[in-house]
């Protein structure tokens, strides 16, 4: 039996759908909105997150402990590589799943404030519309259809960069 | 979770997109355009194209001038133009955009601002004083200012500028850290009443437009050949300049680092034997650096890469007009993005000030 994570304070998280989980203070405090909350000291036991399901949650929780693990760039200025390779890699597996959980996952970390969880997913997204035509991509966001450019709009704007649209 | 990402994140997926990418996206919504058109989004996006050190390289061979992409095993391709640009006289770049002088063959003398990724250049015109001609250079009289965002030029207040004997290098010049950097010195007379240069370093903040004098350490002074060549090595300011010995001459290259309005390091990068002059013109990915070498004939140079780690130079096989090479890092940013291309952005004026007698075209203020 570990003594240092037995002993560590422990956080409870409460999805939309009811369901919770139980992590260690330090994993929850990879977000920022949850630090500041602690902080605060207006953090209950148990904390709802009544926008997020327990599908994104659990992955974003996925996230927050291996980050926790791993040594922080600043806390040494020589991190043995591996380590740097492992999480790499791991950030790599972990965005390798469909585009509404990726969003989903997105919005969390946006509402939970995870810097480098906002920053991995918006990498992904960014990847994976690269090569997509501004349809597509109003698609695949959900652009709202009210806020579309008008068709003499939409050809002045293309028009000003027509190169870029061959 | 339902809805949308919010507009501000989608934003930062944008952000991440190649500049190709970027400027497709403003046909994606209104929001989109009107926040990519933004000052601030184009400040957050410059970015260098990802494991790739490609420069831009600039020179000239008689009446020609050639601009291409200098890769890193320093193979060749031609950036696009829609401009001649063999008279042209580049300045310095900063955030993916390089700035020319044209002129003076006419009147009015133009800078000239280009971001080769997404297509756009645009010029403005610099009042040309016919007096200028008849003076002495480096007489700190005025300053004009030029911002892509006012599309003006405006004058210094004469409090910003740095002391009126003192004169500017504008041969070379580098800009680290929000500053411009210029070689720069003053006459003084000696109790003989011989007069000598006391060389400094002169700074231009692209922050708070004040000019200020940098004294060189007297360690550094000693040794440093005067007056010297400005350039950088990422976040280094570089001075460089030949020695002359009786028979070679040895390249110096010093490597400087600024802190708070000093020079609060320096530390001898290179000494290269050489017998022929030559002069920095850049450093490839390794940080070894590019070098102009002097053919015996004089007006021609050929490019050249001296390699630190075995002591041996690498010719390029390039050729160009003595001192006509430039070279800058390639990055990509969305800067001139809302001009038009090949627009003109400020009006021919003629500020109507008495003794006007020194215009400055060496700021590229960019964000």
């Amino acid at each position: 039996m570990s003594t240092s994570s037995s002993s560590s304070k422990k956080i409870v998280l409460k999805s939309a759908d009811n369901e919770t989980f139980e992590i260690d203070e330090i994993v929850a405090l990879e977000s920022q909105a949850i630090k500041n909350m602690i902080e605060d000291e207006c953090a209950d036991n148990v904390i709802p997150l009544g926008n997020i399901d327990s599908k994104t949650l659990s992955k974003i929780i996925e996230y927050c402990k291996k980050h926790a693990e791993s040594p922080k760039k600043d806390d040494n200025a020589d991190i043995d590589e591996k380590a740097v390779e492992d999480l790499k890699s791991f950030d790599a597996e972990f965005a390798k799943v469909d585009m509404p959980l990726i969003q989903d996952i997105l919005m969390a970390a946006n509402f939970l404030n995870i810097d480098n969880l906002i920053g991995l997913m918006c990498r992904t997204i960014a990847d994976r519309i690269k090569g997509k035509t501004p349809e597509e991509i109003r698609k695949i966001l959900n652009i709202n259809k009210n806020d579309l450019l008008s068709p003499e709009q939409e050809a002045k704007a293309r028009e000003e960069n027509s190169w870029a649209f061959d | 979770m339902s809805d949308n990402i919010p507009v501000e994140v989608q934003i930062d997926i944008v952000r991440r997109l190649p500049v190709k990418r970027i400027l497709q996206c403003r046909s994606v919504s209104k929001s989109w355009k009107a926040r990519i058109d933004t000052l601030h989004f184009t400040a957050r996006c410059v970015v260098s194209p990802a494991n790739s050190s490609t420069l831009v390289l600039c020179y000239r061979q008689g009446f020609k001038g050639y601009i291409s992409f200098l890769h890193d095993d320093f193979s060749r391709t031609e950036v696009p133009t829609n401009f001649s640009y063999s008279d042209l006289k580049p300045i310095g770049y900063s955030h993916g955009v390089l700035g020319f002088s044209y002129g003076p063959i006419v009147p009015d003398y133009m800078g000239f601002f280009w971001n080769p990724p997404i297509r756009r250049s645009c010029g403005t015109f610099v009042a040309y004083l016919h007096n200028m001609k008849n003076m002495k250079s480096g007489c700190w009289h005025l300053v004009l200012l030029f911002t892509f965002s006012s599309r003006e030029w405006n004058p210094l207040q004469t409090e910003f500028l740095p002391r009126q004997s003192i004169r500017l290098k504008k041969a070379s010049q580098c800009v680290v850290g929000g500053h411009i950097f210029w070689c720069g010195y003053e006459r003084l007379y000696g109790d003989d009443g011989s007069t000598f240069k006391s060389y400094m370093m002169v700074s231009f903040s692209l922050v708070t437009y004040h000019f200020q004098e940098l004294e060189i350490p007297a360690e550094l002074l000693v040794n440093l050949p005067l007056p010297f060549q400005v350039s950088n090595l990422r976040d280094n300011i570089v001075v460089s300049r030949n020695i002359n010995r009786d028979d070679h001459f040895v390249f110096c290259i010093w490597l400087l680092t600024v802190v708070g309005g000093t020079i609060a390091s320096f530390q001898c990068m290179l000494n290269i034997p050489t017998p022929c002059q030559l002069k920095l013109i850049g450093f490839d990915g390794n940080n070894d650096p590019i070098l102009e070498f002097q053919n015996p004939e004089g007006w021609v140079t050929t490019l050249g890469v001296y390699k630190i780690a075995s002591g041996t130079f690498h010719n390029l096989g390039i050729e160009g007009d003595a001192g006509s090479f430039f070279i800058s890092p390639y990055c990509e940013s969305i800067i001139l993005q809302t001009h038009v291309d090949r627009s003109r952005l400020s009006k021919v004026s003629r500020p109507s000030f008495s003794n006007l007698v020194e215009l400055e075209l060496t700021v590229i203020d960019s964000t």
